[in-house]
């Protein structure tokens, strides 16, 4: 029986809600409106490889960096830990990804109250105790931090569930063929959960590289990445060209690291990912 | 197989929870033997083999390698390795990788370890499979990989827990052999755990027979097989026909009413006991109608029963046969039809006498 039918609604849904849209960020991207007619430019294109631009960009694929290894960093231990104490990790799991359920927005106001250098929580308790204040409201420290905190729930669970998957067996047959937990660790577990690592890279790099509303929080508009950039040309400047060519581009690096990350992926066969 | 005793493993106690796994196990395990722990899943046999390769601790007893008292051992300074029964291979390495992790990281030369490897693919017949990855083998293939992972080691002990449970029956026949014959041709002693009866009988030097945490029966599978010390022992080793019966005296019992000749001596006037019969060990003879009524004839040894069902299984028929209400099971190589009636007969010596207890330790008590 043919049921394609059932897959129309979706389509439809795709065509209002995607392919509609990128359309017109790739009309807006390449088109100027020159007296009236409308004529094919790739002006905003070298726009945005002006250093200005460039350097925004550059800047966000950095912090985003330094953001995704101090994830993994943090991350990986905990999963491990999750993943090895089976019943209590699952309501250890639970609590960590409690805050998820909260809105975004919300958790970053939260971050923005505990900073805040005169009147926040945190320097409110620091100066009753006469210690030094901490300044790093409106800096790119703190806009890592935001990252770090809203996206290490995104590196922990596809890191978990590839540990969980692993064959206990397997690490008993590591033990009897000589390996020490350390090496055990190293030679067996690590490689193993490799997919993993490269789910979780990849859900917190992407939104990292792309976000606007922690740097403006938590940068307190001095920290300008390239989300910000994009966000001021659609509603501050109403440069809708420039803004969409700078997505473009973007969408454009994210595409081909996600290939890149897909490659790394399928060459390592066996293996779980969430993609 | 020399008789210097290898491994032993001394009134192994093991609990979980409230739940007695293991029940004073006490196995001697001589160098070269090729030694199966058989019994039905959840015997405890697989606990066993993992107190050997370090995986479990026994609650108490010890475990004895050579001189040395190894329970507080660590596996991975055992001189005993396993092979898993999903065979548990490194799915992140190729064949080579896995077969050489261990000699990796005891940081052999890299010389040395191919040798050893390519040694290793040959004894189990998988020469040219170096690069192949792990998720592009087939069961068989796998299983020899993790055989070849574990025997590159060169282990005192080689542990193997159901390795042939998931291959199919040629192959796992196959594979019968070629691991016996791998035994005879390294020398090493291999401690092998299955439920299969057959597999256990084929390869054995030494049976051990385990249910409930306890031994049954320990000895070659001739013996095993041949004289079952009880009821389970004799069900569990290939079929058997297990009827209540009464030892009358000396060398006479009484089954369904009827006086059997046997060649038992030494129980109770009147000891209620089990009599195991082997399907092979009868004689069907076709009766005719006359004789059918009455249900038992003058000469010993012998009863009269209503064929059930008859089923060709190549070799023999398998003939079911009601008498009394109670079901015998019959290799024979004629064909009955459901509905004849047969004379049973039982030479003495076929005749079985068991306790009625189903324990050894029961027994010495």
């Amino acid at each position: 029986m043919n049921r394609k039918w059932l897959a129309y609604p979706y389509i439809i849904w795709m065509i209002v809600f995607i392919l509609i849209p990128l359309i017109m960020v790739i009309y807006y991207g390449f088109t100027i409106d020159d007296n009236g007619s409308v004529v094919f430019t790739l002006g905003y294109i070298r726009k945005a490889f002006e250093p200005i631009y460039f350097k925004a960009m550059m800047k966000s694929f950095l912090y985003a960096g330094i953001a995704t290894v101090i994830c993994f960093l943090l991350a990986y231990p905990l999963a491990l830990i999750i993943a090895k104490k089976d019943t209590k990790g699952s309501s250890m799991l639970f609590v960590f990804i409690l805050p998820m359920w909260m809105n975004f927005l919300l958790r970053t106001y939260a971050w923005l109250t505990l900073l805040e250098t005169n009147n926040g929580v945190i320097n409110t308790l620091l100066k009753a105790l006469n210690l030094p204040t901490l300044n790093i409201i409106g800096t790119p420290n703190a806009v890592i931090l935001g990252m770090v905190y809203n996206f290490l729930p995104f590196m922990v669970l596809p890191i978990y569930n590839a540990l969980a998957k692993i064959d206990p067996y397997v690490l008993e047959a590591a033990n009897d063929l000589g390996a020490n937990a350390i090496q055990r660790l190293i030679k067996v577990v690590f490689p193993l959960s490799i997919p993993g690592v490269m789910s979780g890279v990849t859900m917190v790099f992407m939104p990292a590289v792309t976000s606007f509303v922690i740097p403006n929080l938590l940068g307190s508009g001095k920290v300008n990445l390239i989300g910000n950039l994009i966000e001021q040309q659609f509603l501050m400047t109403y440069n809708w060209g420039f803004g969409s060519a700078m997505s473009l581009i973007l969408m454009v690096i994210i595409l081909m690291s996600m290939g890149f990350m897909q490659k790394i992926d399928n060459n390592l066969e066996g293996g779980v990912g969430i993609w | 197989m020399d008789n210097k005793v290898l491994l032993r493993l001394v009134n192994i106690k093991k609990v979980f929870g409230s739940q007695v796994i293991l029940n004073n196990i006490s196995i001697n395990i001589k160098k070269n033997e090729f030694l199966t722990l058989l019994g039905p899943s959840g015997c405890g046999k697989t606990t066993i083999l993992r107190i050997l390769g370090g995986f479990e601790n026994p609650d108490s007893g010890f475990v004895m390698l050579g001189e040395e008292n190894i329970n507080n051992v660590a596996p991975y300074k055992r001189n005993i390795n396993t092979v898993f029964q999903r065979y548990a291979l490194f799915t992140h390495l190729d064949v080579y990788g896995n077969i050489a992790f261990a000699l990796n990281i005891k940081k052999m030369n890299k010389k040395i370890i191919k040798e050893k490897v390519t040694k290793a693919l040959i004894q189990v017949n998988l020469q040219g499979y170096e690069k192949r990855s792990i998720s592009k083998l087939s069961g068989g293939q796998q299983q020899r990989v993790a055989v070849a992972r574990a025997i590159v080691n060169e282990p005192e002990v080689l542990l193997l827990d159901e390795p042939l449970s998931s291959l199919d029956l040629k192959l796992r026949k196959e594979m019968q052999y070629e691991l016996k014959s791998l035994q005879q041709e390294l020398g090493i002693t291999f401690v092998y755990v299955t439920h299969d009866q057959e597999e256990a009988l084929t390869m054995s030097d030494t049976v051990v027979v385990i249910n409930d945490g306890i031994i049954q029966q320990m000895g070659t599978p001739e013996s095993i097989y041949n004289e079952p010390i009880n009821a389970f022992v004799a069900d569990f080793i290939g079929e058997s026909n297990i009827y209540d019966g009464i030892m009358i005296r000396d060398e006479v019992l009484e089954l369904f009413g009827h006086t059997f000749k046997c060649v038992d001596k030494g129980f109770n006037e009147n000891e209620s006991i089990d009599v195991v019969i082997r399907p092979e060990d009868v004689r069907l003879t076709k009766v005719s109608n006359s004789q059918k009524t009455t249900n038992h004839t003058s000469r010993n040894n012998q009863l009269i029963g209503k064929v059930t069902d008859c089923i060709f299984k190549g070799v023999h028929y398998e003939t079911c046969i009601e008498t009394f209400g109670e079901e015998w099971v019959i290799h024979d190589t004629e064909n009955f039809v459901p509905g004849d009636y047969v004379s049973i007969e039982v030479d003495p010596f076929n005749i079985h006498i068991m306790k009625k207890h189903r324990q050894v330790d029961d027994d010495e008590s």
